[in-house]
Formats: structure tokens, sequence, C-alpha cells
């Protein structure tokens, strides 16, 4: 790592938290990119509200933190502001796959230029401990003593029938493939989501669950031009868990489809002679 | 002087509002002023659309509800109107086989083998012919309208004016005095006021009765230097206002009072993070979907204290498309001024009538956001005296750019601690000050007349009300505050404190400006006039009851 992006923030998570890989992943996956064709002032970042979004602190990056569920949009306005700009959203399994859930299948789907990693600790943390949309179901929250009634929502299926046009799954307890992965996703031109498998100590440890079914996606046994095949590989199973980019095509993305004057151009504003027409 | 109202109607689908728009088109490129109020149910096709048409020599402020000449495009806009009908004339299809100037439209349609809706064209022939407008200017609008379809247009209200020459004796006689004037849409001159203070994006979901931003914006983007764009819903709206703003573009975005409601969060946001933005509120009728495309003044207090916590809020009010145009304007740059968002309150009648209009085009001009130099490091929210921080944008070397929904330090990292936490909220509450300064004077509150009898009025009410004290004999001070959020008090005191009488006119049934008024000011309403029926107050009927209740 040879950026320094720490911040004076004190850390806040639980001893223990997955998201301090994603941080560390996060930090080390820039410095290399920095070092490459990216520069510092270009990244723009973004949260939504819950324990994942404390990395908006740790990250000395420009960014708006903004509400539950919102990162989408607030990345679809900068990045039309400013499509040389590199954005980078964080979100939460409950933050993005409930309240936030038509922003994040409508920038899948207008292919937003934008990378997006949602830390599924299939728990509602920051709110202390409620079932979340991918909590399996039975999973006994404070609001639902007797077990969650809901099936749980897959977010890597949501997201291939979103149309999105790079579908990763990471776990923190992976972190030389979760920065590697997450290179890859920035430097994808197009919509690119990152499901990390992130445990949370306090509420809902699921380290050792993880640990016995994390197998990788490898290029031998996984074509990721394969729709349907992604759809398999994304499916929980029992005994395997498999990480890695699940699905990828190019194809043009939502700032390069627009086609009105860039917020940067010069403008013309010829408001006289339009005014002229309305006569 | 010339004055004449004018009704056409017709059902959905009929091109009522298109042909009123040439009509009214022809009749300002003549020379004279024109108002049109289109009046339409919630659906595409069928029902009764009208359009109400002043057209006169002198000023006009808005339409009347008497009907001079009534056009019927199909027979129940015989019905609905030919009561209001005094001394005028009816025009109707030779087909209907009702009272009336019969012209045999439809059957020139078929004959030309045409598409059904040049019938609109039709009595737009008629219409020219009986007012006294020359086919040429006629002909004029009708290629710059259609383009490439113009000529079966011309052809048929060449048919509908040489048969009305032949047949009939003009009603009114206009002629051309020529001096043609812009004639748009409220909704139109805020878009222009945006561009004007350098709006580069417009995003919008649509939403009766600003939806016509977004197609106005949409067709003329290139030649107005804006991107438009239209997301998945109001929330998406305006957090993508937020962040574009926050990257330096100006934003704007519209709806409304439904829409709104789902952006409170986001203006609560904007708020917190002091990121600029303009967001237009086009008030309908009746809470929750109500009766969507009919006009109404109830959201006054919803959108003077919208969204939760407390950080200063602008809310100004325009009353006719000049102030439409100059306060979208003022607003944009007052938003960016003080880093915060500012909504521009209009209505429905005010966002969807069409008016003849000579926009202030040299009052607005984009004001530069302020900058600071970066030699000692930026925070984005570093304490100043005004409140306002320097503001810089992602993307600039050495520069880094925090905005949070969270309370935060100066340079934008959360914080709970107590001293912070209170410093953050005077500091953006202190904006207020500069705020206040630069809504004061002439710029918070019209004042018309110089009598002791005030009548407070905001909004599109304004024309009618302005209407209603031209019947008068006898004078009334028509007050009309631009400012709603910070309340210009000072003004206001100022202006009503000598008053013997001072009314409310306003479309709600509760009176909303008045309770504003009652509450920041020094002084009492005497007499509410009220109206909830969607309609416009007909300026006759208002007048006679000011006359009754404060001026005898
Ligand atoms: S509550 Fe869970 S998610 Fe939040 S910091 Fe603690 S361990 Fe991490």
């Amino acid at each position: 790592m040879s950026f320094d992006l720490e911040t004076d923030a004190t850390n806040t998570w639980c001893p223990g938290c997955g998201n301090f890989s994603v941080l560390r992943g996060i930090k080390e996956g820039l410095g290399d990119l920095f070092n490459k064709d990216y520069m510092k002032k270009d990244i723009v970042i973004s949260a939504g509200i819950g324990c994942h979004a404390k990395i908006f602190d740790y990250l000395d990056l420009n960014g708006f933190y903004g509400l539950h569920g919102r990162v989408p949009p607030v990345l679809m306005g900068v990045k039309i502001a400013n499509p040389d700009l590199t954005v980078i959203g964080f979100a939460g399994d409950g933050d993005i796959l409930n309240e936030g859930v038509s922003h994040l299948i409508h920038a899948a789907k207008r292919n937003l230029d934008a990378t997006i990693i949602i830390h599924n600790n299939r728990v509602y943390a920051l709110t202390t401990g409620q079932f979340s949309p991918t909590s399996p179901k039975g999973f006994k929250g404070k609001s639902t003593p007797e077990g969650s009634p809901e099936e749980p929502l897959n977010p890597l299926h949501l997201l291939i029938g979103s149309n999105a046009s790079f579908i990763a799954r990471c776990y923190s307890g992976e972190r030389k493939h979760f920065k590697e992965t997450f290179k890859k996703a920035v430097r994808h031109k197009g919509f690119s989501v990152i499901e990390m498998l992130q445990p949370c100590v306090a509420f809902y440890n699921t380290w050792d669950y993880y640990n016995d079914r994390v197998v990788k996606l490898t290029e031998s046994d996984h074509d990721p031009t394969n729709k349907q095949l992604a759809w398999k590989e994304a499916t929980y199973q029992e005994d395997r868990i498999p990480i890695g980019i699940f699905y990828k095509e190019q194809r043009k993305t939502f700032t390069e489809n627009l086609t009105g004057p860039k917020p940067t151009d010069k403008k013309q504003r010829d408001i006289k002679k339009l005014l002229k027409k309305l006569s | 002087m010339v004055d004449l109202s004018v009704v056409l109607g017709g059902k959905a689908g009929q091109g009522v509002m298109a042909a009123a728009g040439i009509y009214g088109r022809l009749a300002g490129r003549s020379g004279y002023d024109v108002f049109i109020r289109n009046d339409y149910p919630s659906l595409i096709r069928g029902g009764h659309n009208f359009c109400e048409i002043r057209i006169s020599s002198d000023v006009v402020y808005s339409s009347y509800g008497d009907v001079d000449i009534l056009v019927c495009l199909d027979e129940n806009t015989y019905d609905e109107h030919v009561d209001a009908v005094g001394d005028g004339v009816v025009v109707v299809d030779g087909d209907f086989g009702l009272e009336g100037l019969e012209v045999p439209v439809s059957s020139w349609v078929e004959e030309l083998d045409a598409p059904d809706i040049v019938l609109n064209t039709g009595f737009v022939g008629v219409l020219a012919y009986l007012t006294g407008f020359g086919f040429d200017g006629l002909v004029g609008v009708l290629r710059d309208v259609y383009g490439d379809r113009a000529e079966v247009n011309v052809e048929i209200a060449d048919k509908a004016f040489s048969y009305c020459r032949d047949n009939f004796e003009k009603f009114v006689d206009f002629r051309d005095v020529g001096g043609a004037r812009p004639f748009l849409s409220g909704n139109e001159a805020v878009s222009l006021g945006a561009v004007s203070a350098g709006l580069d994006l417009y995003i919008g979901y649509p939403m009766t009765p600003t939806t016509s931003i977004l197609h106005f914006l949409g067709e003329h983007k290139d030649r107005l230097g804006v991107e438009v764009v239209q997301p998945e819903n109001e929330i998406g709206v305006i957090n993508a206002a937020l962040g574009a703003s926050y990257a330096g573009a100006r934003s704007m975005a519209a709806t409304s009072g439904g829409g709104f409601d789902l952006m409170h969060e986001g203006i609560s946001l904007a708020g917190i993070s002091e990121t600029p933005v303009l967001v237009v509120e086009g008030q309908r009728a009746g809470p929750g979907t109500g009766v969507p495309t009919y006009s109404s003044q109830a959201d006054l207090l919803s959108v003077v204290n919208a969204a939760h916590g407390e950080f200063p809020r602008i809310v100004l009010a325009p009353g006719d498309l000049k102030e439409c145009f100059y306060l979208a304007g003022v607003g944009l740059n007052l938003a960016w001024r003080h880093q915060t968002p500012v909504t521009l309150l209009m209505d429905s009648l005010l966002c969807e009538s069409k008016a003849t209009c000579e926009l202030p085009l040299e009052s607005i001009e984009e004001e530069p956001a302020v900058l600071s130099e970066t030699d000692n490091g930026y925070s984005r929210y570093r304490d100043t005296e005004s409140g306002v921080s320097p503001l810089r944008f992602p993307g600039e070397e050495d520069v880094v750019v925090k905005n949070s929904s969270y309370e935060h330090d100066i340079s934008g990292i959360t914080t709970e601690e107590i001293d912070m936490v209170s410093l953050m909220q005077d500091k953006r509450l202190r904006k207020y000050k500069g705020i206040r300064e630069d809504l004061s004077g002439e710029l918070a509150v019209n004042v018309y007349g110089d009598s002791d009898i005030g009548i407070l009025t905001w909004g599109s009410t304004k024309g009618s009300v302005l209407e209603a004290r031209r019947i008068l004999d006898e004078e009334i001070t028509v007050v009309q505050p631009l400012v709603m959020k910070p309340f210009p008090k000072k003004e206001l005191n100022k202006i009503c404190s000598s008053f013997s009488c001072i009314g409310s006119v306003e479309a709600n049934s509760t009176g909303q400006l008045a309770t504003l008024f009652t509450d920041k000011t020094d002084n009492e309403i005497d007499e509410k006039f009220l109206k909830y029926d969607m309609r416009p107050f007909r300026p006759n009927q208002l007048a006679s009851e000011i006359e009754e209740r404060c001026l005898d």
C-alpha cells in the first residue's frame, strides 16, 4: 500500500468484524490502482447507513455520505456531473436490498459505471439485530424471536435479473481474493457489484459457517460470460458457497448513452433564439 | 381597448390545447396580450377538455370565465358552456345540429381524407376569422408549429377561414398591430430562469403539473446546454440531484406535492450536507393523489416546514411568468450562494397556463460559487462568519471533498462531540442572516396600489386579484409575498400596519397564507377569501366579494 488513505476518525467497528478486511482490501486495492492509471483525486465514494457505511470516515477520499439505500442515485448524479470520476459505493444488505432495492436494480439496468460493494452480514447490525433481506428463514432476531417468517433474497440473482454487467461475490476471510476482485470491478466499465460475505460478530457470527463452505470459482470450471451458469453458481448451497466473478459483460455505460450536453462541456445557452421560436 | 374571452373545448385527444396554443400564438404575434388556462381531467381519450383563452389590447393577468366566443369541437362542450355565453357567439360543427354558427369542419376533414386530428385546426381557422386576424398570420403559425405536416392543416384552415368570410360577420376586429412576444407556460419560464442561472442538469420524474419541464428541457437540451435525466422515482431524483451538485453540476428537480413528500429525506440531507439544489413543487388539488390535473395552493405550510431537523430553508413563490423566470434564476443562485436547498413553490395554474410575456432576461446570470484557495488545505465545512464554507469539487488536485448526512466535523468526518455538533448547527443556521439580506425589500414582497384596504395573495391567484382590482371602483392594495421562507415579516409589517382592513385571497380551504402571516407578523387577517373548487377565482365575483366584505 503506497498511498495513505488514513483519516483521523476513530474506528468503532467491533473487534473481529468482517468489515475490517473490506477496509484493508480497499486500501490495498486502491493503492495498487493508484500506482497504475488511477488518481486519488478522481475517486469518489459514497455509503448508505449502517455499520458498513462507517468505512466512509475511514478512507481519506472524496465522497458523499448519503442515506439509507440511496448510494446508487448519488453516484449516478456524480457520474452525470463528471463522467471522468471513478465512483465506488458501499452498501449494506439491509440498506440496499430493502430501502434502496429499486435504486440498485435500476442502476444495474442502466449500467451506471460504478462499483458497489454490498457488505452482506445478513443481519441489521447498527440497529442491534433484526432480520435483514438476506437473513435465512427462521433467523431469530430481536424483532423475530420465533424466527424470521420470510425466505431470504439472493442479491446475485437479483443482479443477474437486473442485467448488472459485472457480478461477483467475495468473503471477508479471503482478503487477497477480495482485493483482486475489487480491482477488476473498479476497472470494469459499467455496473459492477461485489456481494461481500461479511460476518458480524455481534449479531450473526458466520465466520465458521463460511470458512467451512466458501470455495473459489476458478477459470477452468466457471465461464463468467454464461448467465445461466452464473445463476446456478450464485445459489447458496448447504455445503458449498462459491466466491469469485460470476458474470461479466461489456456494454455501453449509462453516461455514454446520455445524449445531452455534459455539465463539463462549454455551454451554448441560446435562450433568445428559443424565445423567438416560442413567439 | 379590445378584450375577449374565448372557450374552446372538446374531447381529450381532439387537440384542444394544441388548437388554443396556435390561436394564442397568432394573437401574441399580432401584438396582443394572451392568457390561456387549460382545464382537463386525468384521462387520455374522451372526457371534456377545454381552454379559456383571454386576449386583450391591455395587460391580462388571468382568464375570466365569461364567454364571448364558444368553440365546440364536440357536442358536450356546447352543453357544458352554452349558458355562460351572454351576448357572444357559439361555433359548432355542421354535423351537430345545434344552434350557433354552423361550420362543416368535420365534412371537410372527410372530404380531404385528412387525419381526424386536423379538425382542431379547422376551428382555429374559424376563430381567426371571427376575431379579425389575417389568414397569412395563421399560416405562418401553422408552418412553424407543424413543419412537414403543415400543408393539410393549412388546407383545412383555409377552407374554414374562407367559408366564414363568405357567410359570417366578424365578431371583433383585433387586427395585426405587430410586436410578437414569446408565448410560454410557467414551467417553461421556470426552465429558462434556471438555465439563465447556469443550470447543468435537470432531473425529474413525471408528475402533473411539472411534467412539462421534463418535456421542455428534454426537447431543447442542446440549445439550452442542459442534460436531462429521468430516474426511477422521486427519491432517486433528489439523491441524484445532490450527487450532481456535490460534483459541481447545477441541478434542478421538479415534482408535485406527493413527489415532494418522497423527497423530504433528500431535502433534509441537502440541509445537513450543505449541498445546493433547486426543487420546483407544483401544487395540485387534494391530499394523496387528490385531483391530479387541477390546481390548488394547499401545500404552503407543508413546504415551508418540509423535512426533518433544523436547517436553512428557502421557499420562493412566483405569481406570474416573469416571476417564474426570475425566481427560478434567483433560487438556483441562492442555493449555490448559501449551499442549501431552495424550493420554488408553484401551482398547477401557474405551471400550465400559457401567456405572452417578455422575460427579464438581463436580470439573471450565473453567479460563481464561493470557492477558496487550497494553500492551507481544504475543509469542506470550515467554520466561517457567514456560515457558508468554501466549495470545492472532487477531481481537483490536493483536495478531498467530503459531504455528509451525519453530523460531521469541519472536514466532513462523522462526529458526536457536543461542541462540534452545536458548532455545525450554529454555522448552518447562521446562513439565515445572509439569506434574509438577499431576500429583502422588493424581492420579498410585491405591492400594487396605495390604499388602506390590503388584499394579501400569492402564487397564480395574484392574477385574479389584479383583475378584480381593475374592476373595483374603489382602490385596494394588493400585497404579494414572493418569499415564504424566511417569511418577510419586516417588509409585511411595514406595508400592512396602516391597513384598515386586511383580506387574504388564496386557493385553499384553511387560509394557509393567512396563518403564516398572522403567525409571523403583528397583524390579523380580517377577511379570508378562500376557494378550493380547483378553478381560479373569477375576477368579477371576487371583486364583488371584496367590495361587500372589505369596502363597505
Ligand atoms: S455490529 Fe456487527 S457489523 Fe457492526 S461493527 Fe459490530 S461486528 Fe461489525
